[in-house]
């Protein structure tokens, strides 16, 4: 354990003194402070400018740091034959590499610690000169799911029915379209009043489908007291994609803490797709430091996660292939969410072609061959999944988004995130050992 | 020798290839070498001879090609040996952010010392070696030579029973490298086994008793020091006094008993002699001085004993 400690003294005290972690430190607190320069919009803009640059900040400056620091260490230390000293004495090849992983991870943690700490006191003091008594810092408010889900559709389509909404069942989706009174609705129970905020905020996200060239539809939400039988109608404007967030008077959950949502289309032109979790209540805000303190570590097991990779491949590669290796796992891991989309929409596409060469009996007559072979397209298919099945999705447990969304970081998120992480580490960890057992270091 | 087998070299071979071209060099071809408890074994060569390689394959650095090297006992690799033996490497590669004192603390934790010993070791090091004065300026900020005193002194801070010295006067002054020359005398005494390489002759003469000559990786010889040295057909004989009369009666009479006198010389002081007795009085910044018998620590930093 001694051993261990002094290698992490060691590659904290190294990454110190060379002063980059104090330039890029005080580069990110500087561009973090200058986004309350920025032009912002709307109450409490300028928070959210800030809130915004702190977090991606942190996700960013921090990542970068652990790639280039990280993943040069190693490959300099052979380089500089430091290595001699340490491999010359009673010290073990996986000590050293699991020394100077976890001395990275200190590295980081201070990183992200000291950068956080800053920040939060910043943001708090942007919010209190910028904002007259409505705060613009993202308190998260976790949302509260309906109890039971129905929906009627005209005869002759596909019915009526009811859903139950408890964990475990599959969510189905409903689509809402055609003419006449089809309508979906949500039903609450047992709601605590007094605990909601008043206005009650409900989240809607569904998917709407209007015309070809229309990217938002008219809705409207009917909310209704069921013990006082009184209701009121919300219009509004559900875009493609985007969720929407609205309010309501707290005097329509009655005292027995129930309320029905229905939701209702205008057009009849226009579709809407739900589940039974499409719409929920949010809780009343929480508090903003703790969600970040836990969306912080999701964005430092994140950090970790391909730092890990990085050193167990530096292992065996040289700095800067390691260091290319580090951004491209950051860039395709992030964009993994958008990768998989467009797989699908490539794998739709073989379908059509599939379904029209089976209907042009012999073969002719089949558009996209001239684009793209079908062999060539199945083989990119099978190259894709196989990468996106190997490299680590970084979109999966984003510490950023969840805490921009004001949507609160649970403890099963984090474990999860750190299982990822020790997954893909010790695998990494695994081969870059091998490799590095046998490794001359001359 | 009599002593126990620490170190021990079968048949090694390395062979370095490059990877992408067919080009390969033989560093060490079949090198076969015992060395025993309390020796100083001296590695012998020129440059690329083999020496270096030979001390990496010894330290787990390198794997050799073929043929097996023993380190008491034990393959090289073994963690349990290293916490036995002492490395000084060809450069002083220390961590250049770190002053002596941590450096010397960094290794001391390494073989899992208490704080307390870590520290009475790095005072008794740094005073050894005339570092004392230096030991809270970084390491990025030493000359040549106060870095490798440093490198020797992490070598030895285990109090290793297996010392390998790289070339370890490389960057020293004759002074620093006689004072080396005598810690390693000293170490002997102590019973410690040195594997020492060099090419500067004078250094291994010295200190050494048996040697090895490498030449491109072959083995040229091998034998005790003065063996290899002494010139069985031929004696000297010193004189005061010696007048040109005297000198051929000498003659004469070696003649006489059939015996031939091959030459007549003045015997000459080496010029480390020389050195070291010029400068005897004048107290260097390193720390140390020097009454031209043996070096003594001087007062500058070091605590009194």
């Amino acid at each position: 354990m001694n051993k261990i400690l002094a290698i992490i003294i060691l590659t904290f005290k190294e990454v110190i003194r060379k002063k980059i972690f104090l330039i890029i430190l005080l580069f990110t607190v500087l561009l973090i402070a200058s986004s309350a320069l920025f032009p912002a919009v709307g109450e409490g803009g300028k928070v959210k400018l800030v809130e915004i640059w702190l977090v991606r900040g942190i996700s960013f400056f921090g990542m970068i740091m652990a790639i280039f620091l990280a993943g040069a260490s190693i490959p300099s230390e052979i380089e500089a034959k430091l290595v001699y000293f340490v491999v010359s004495k009673p010290v073990s090849k996986e000590t050293y590499l699991i020394g100077k992983f976890l001395g990275f991870c200190l590295v980081i943690a201070c990183f992200i610690a000291v950068i956080g700490m800053i920040g939060i006191i910043y943001l708090h003091t942007v919010d209190f000169v910028t904002s007259k008594g409505q705060t613009g810092i993202s308190y998260p408010k976790s949302p509260i799911k309906a109890d039971k889900f129905s929906f009627v559709q005209p005869p002759g389509q596909s019915g009526a029915g009811m859903l139950g909404t408890k964990e475990g069942e599959q969510p189905v989706s409903v689509t809402l379209k055609g003419d006449g009174d089809n309508e979906a609705t949500w039903y609450f129970e047992n709601l605590d009043r007094y605990t909601l905020k008043d206005p009650v905020e409900i989240k809607l996200s569904a998917q709407i489908m209007e015309s070809q060239y229309q990217i938002s539809s008219d809705m409207a939400l009917v909310i209704r007291n069921v013990s006082e039988e009184k209701e009121t109608t919300q219009r509004f404007k559900l875009f493609y994609e985007r969720p929407i967030v609205l309010q309501f008077p707290r005097s329509y959950i009655d005292a027995m803490g129930r309320v029905n949502i229905t939701a209702q289309r205008i057009n009849p032109a226009s579709q809407l797709t739900v589940t039974p979790e499409s719409l929920v209540i949010l809780s009343a805000p929480s508090s903003f430091e703790w969600n970040f303190f836990k969306a912080s570590l999701l964005i430092y097991l994140r950090i970790v996660l391909v730092m890990g990779i990085v050193i167990g491949a530096s292992t065996v590669l040289s700095g800067g292939v390691t260091i290319f290796l580090g951004l491209f796992l950051y860039f395709t891991g992030s964009a993994m969410g958008f990768l998989r989309e467009s797989l699908a929409v490539m794998e739709k596409m073989m379908k059509i072609i599939a379904e029209q060469s089976l209907q042009s009996s012999a073969g002719r007559q089949v558009p996209y061959e001239d684009i793209m072979p079908l062999w060539l397209m199945k083989l990119s298919k099978a190259v894709s999944y196989f990468v996106f099945d190997v490299l680590p999705d970084l979109g999966k447990y984003d510490g950023t988004d969840l805490l921009l969304t004001a949507q609160p970081v649970t403890a099963n998120m984090i474990g999860g995130s750190f299982s990822y992480m020790l997954m893909y580490v010790s695998v990494v960890f695994i081969i870059g050992w091998i490799g590095f057992r046998s490794r001359d270091l001359q | 020798m009599d002593g126990k087998v620490i170190l021990e070299a079968h048949n090694l071979t390395k062979i370095y290839r490059s990877f992408f071209s067919r080009y390969e060099v033989k560093a060490l071809d079949n090198l076969n070498l015992e060395v025993s408890q309390g020796e100083v074994f001296g590695l012998l060569g020129p440059n690329g001879s083999g020496k270096t390689t030979t001390m990496k394959i010894f330290m787990g650095l390198i794997n050799p090609t073929s043929g097996n090297a023993l380190l008491l006992g034990r393959p090289p690799h073994d963690v349990s040996v290293k916490e036995r033996i002492g490395f000084l490497p060809e450069e002083s590669y220390l961590h250049k952010f770190l002053n002596a004192d941590e450096t010397l603390d960094f290794y001391g934790r390494l073989f899992r010392m208490p704080s307390s010993l870590r520290r009475k070791k790095a005072d008794e090091l740094l005073d050894l070696l005339g570092l004392a004065w230096a030991r809270k300026r970084l390491v990025r900020e030493y000359s040549k030579g106060m870095m490798r005193r440093l490198a020797f002194a992490q070598a030895i801070i285990n109090d290793p029973d297996v010392i390998f010295l790289d070339e370890p006067t490389s960057g020293l002054d004759p002074l620093m490298s006689r004072h080396i020359k005598d810690i390693i005398l000293d170490l002997k005494k102590k019973g410690k086994t040195i594997f020492l390489s060099s090419h500067l002759l004078a250094d291994v003469e010295n200190v050494c008793d048996r040697v090895i000559i490498l030449h491109n990786g072959v083995t040229q010889k091998i034998g005790a020091v003065k063996d290899l040295l002494t010139i069985n057909e031929l004696s000297e004989i010193t004189v005061k006094g010696l007048s040109p009369e005297l000198e051929a009666k000498l003659k004469e009479f070696i003649r006489k008993e059939g015996a031939e006198m091959v030459s007549v010389q003045k015997p000459t002081e080496s010029l480390e002699a020389l050195f070291l007795k010029t400068i005897k009085d004048k107290t260097p910044p390193t720390g140390i001085t020097y009454d031209g018998e043996s070096p003594k620590r001087s007062g500058a930093g070091a605590k009194p004993e």
